[in-house]
């Protein structure tokens, strides 16, 4: 009722993204022609990075591309780009899946089993305060880079998050439901099935949008530091060889993958909210 | 008539950090089959709590409640409640609301649709199966409350000033709507309220309670069906006015 939404497409909201391109356009171009060797280093321009940067991505097939070159073609970038889109986001998608349906399970046996949550509950507290990054190196003498060790550190990053984020939402589900269901006859596992569960839904799918961006973050920062392949791998190759505009290109692809993503779970969360009423302070 | 509720010695003292806080002293009770009760007084004289403890969700300190001469220890789903705040589920539609207890309960699915029918019917909501809460007015998410609870058989029903919040014309309908299905069902009702009017109206029997004490107990004499005509004659204006005459003080 309240929250009506224009479905029209207003391209006047992206009138500042088309400028912001064009001043780019035009400032890397003066840029390029007075420094013709360096300006693709420091500040390439739109049509160097389409001319050149694209394409280039064919010499990160294989390590034998990577020593002895590679001709530049749009077909072989595309494929490596591809390869290693798909590790990533198979990467963050799994961890994010598994980490969310662990810590959600996890959350609701603690608030319904109180020697679950006493033998817990301190320990994940204590291991919410160790920032995720600072794990890395111990999980890559654990496991060096193998993809387990991947998969498991950000599985366990976003557990740690909803499993706080769900013992949180089952303290705050209204006292009045719990004694309504008492009322209509319901045993402790039914309140569990007709009430916590619906009633948490809202606050797990806030948590679930805030830990889609965090998986992103540490799957990247895995990538950096533990991975063979993946883009996060691809951006420090390209840093290792100074290609600017390849990073870029990576930059970019992250953003269209984290808007898909996000789009993704904002539909799943919408859904699942339905019956819930929703304010808009943003027109 | 049979006894279906008995209260007897019925203390309560919530214990605070500002010293002991004693709500009822010593209430003593019963309650007919079939029959509708109010219960009136000043706010902060127990009435709530009297109803949670009835209603299985709160302890006393001493005495009893008996239904059915067995002893009170927690909420039932033979003693149906309609609080104040609306309670029912937002993430069920107005359908699934009323089928909730049954569900519970585990009744088969032909019964379960038949007496969902049946209430939806009774309560005027058969055109809003499928509307979520947040889709309606007060005045229906109400009227999904009592339906809801009724639909789940209840043997007594508690009401804790269910029509508080709501305004006047939606008042009315919703009280003659609860003395519709009453006189359909016929289910012992506690009905608390600071309402004078709307006890009078409802109820058979009116008891004031202040202090944590019943001071007295007045019989309505108005025949069923009830019709709006009774709330301004001039019977009822004299028990208005007795009613007062305890509460004011």
């Amino acid at each position: 009722m309240i929250s009506i939404r224009k479905r029209s497409f207003n391209y006047k909201k992206y009138n500042g993204v088309i400028g912001l391109l064009i001043i780019w356009e035009i400032i890397a171009t003066i840029f390029e022609i007075n420094n013709p060797e360096t300006s693709h280093i420091i500040f390439p321009s739109l049509h160097y990075i389409v001319a050149h940067s694209i394409p280039g991505f064919a010499t990160f097939w294989g390590m034998q591309s990577l020593i002895f070159g590679a001709k530049y073609s749009y077909l072989e970038a595309f494929k490596v780009l591809l390869l290693h889109s798909g590790i990533t986001i198979l990467r963050v998608l799994s961890g994010l899946i598994v980490g969310v349906l662990l810590g959600s399970g996890i959350g609701l046996l603690m608030g319904s089993v109180r020697f679950i949550r006493n033998l817990i509950e301190w320990p994940l507290q204590f291991a919410r305060m160790i920032p995720p990054l600072a794990l890395i190196p111990l999980f890559l003498v654990w496991f060096g880079g193998r993809e387990i060790g991947i998969f498991i550190y950000i599985t366990f990053s976003i557990f740690v998050m909803i499993v706080v984020n769900t013992i949180q939402a089952i303290k705050n589900v209204p006292h009045k439901y719990i004694k309504y269901a008492y009322t209509m006859g319901a045993n402790k596992y039914q309140l569990y099935r007709t009430i916590i569960i619906p009633a948490i839904i809202p606050e797990i799918t806030g948590g679930i949008r805030v830990a889609v961006g965090v998986s992103w973050a540490i799957g990247l920062a895995g990538e950096y530091l533990a991975a063979q392949s993946g883009l996060g791998r691809l951006m420090i190759l390209s840093e290792q060889f100074t290609y600017t505009g390849r990073m870029f290109v990576i930059a970019v692809l992250f953003m269209f993958y984290n808007v898909i993503i996000n789009n993704l779970v904002i539909l799943f969360s919408n859904y699942v909210t339905r019956w819930q009423e929703k304010y808009s302070p943003v027109q | 008539m049979d006894i279906k509720i008995k209260v007897r010695n019925l203390y309560k003292i919530f214990k605070t950090d500002n010293g002991d806080l004693s709500v009822l002293e010593g209430l003593n009770l019963d309650v007919y089959n079939k029959e509708f009760v109010s219960i009136v007084g000043p706010s902060g004289c127990g009435k709530t709590t009297f109803l949670s403890i009835i209603a299985g969700l709160e302890t006393v300190t001493s005495g009893a409640v008996y239904l059915d001469g067995k002893e009170i220890t927690g909420p039932s789903w033979e003693r149906g409640v309609i609080f104040q705040e609306d309670s029912i589920l937002p993430w069920r539609t107005v359908k699934k609301n009323i089928q909730y207890g049954l569900e519970l309960r585990g009744v088969s699915k032909q019964i379960m649709d038949e007496r969902t029918e049946r209430f939806l019917k009774l309560v005027k909501l058969s055109n809003f199966t499928k509307f979520y809460p947040k889709e309606l007015s007060g005045g229906m998410k109400k009227r999904v409350a009592i339906a809801s609870v009724f639909a789940n058989n209840p043997s007594v029903l508690l009401m804790d000033e269910p029509f508080g919040g709501l305004d006047y014309p939606t008042k009315v309908k919703l009280q003659e709507a609860t003395l519709d299905i009453w006189e359909k069902e016929k289910k012992v009702t506690l009905f608390v309220t600071h309402d004078i009017e709307e006890a009078i109206f409802l109820s058979e029997r009116v008891i004031i309670l202040v202090k944590g004490n019943i001071i007295d107990i007045i019989d309505v004499p108005f025949k069923r069906p009830r019709k709006y005509d009774i709330r301004t004659c001039i019977e009822m204006q004299k028990l208005k006015k007795k009613l007062w005459s305890y509460i004011e003080e």
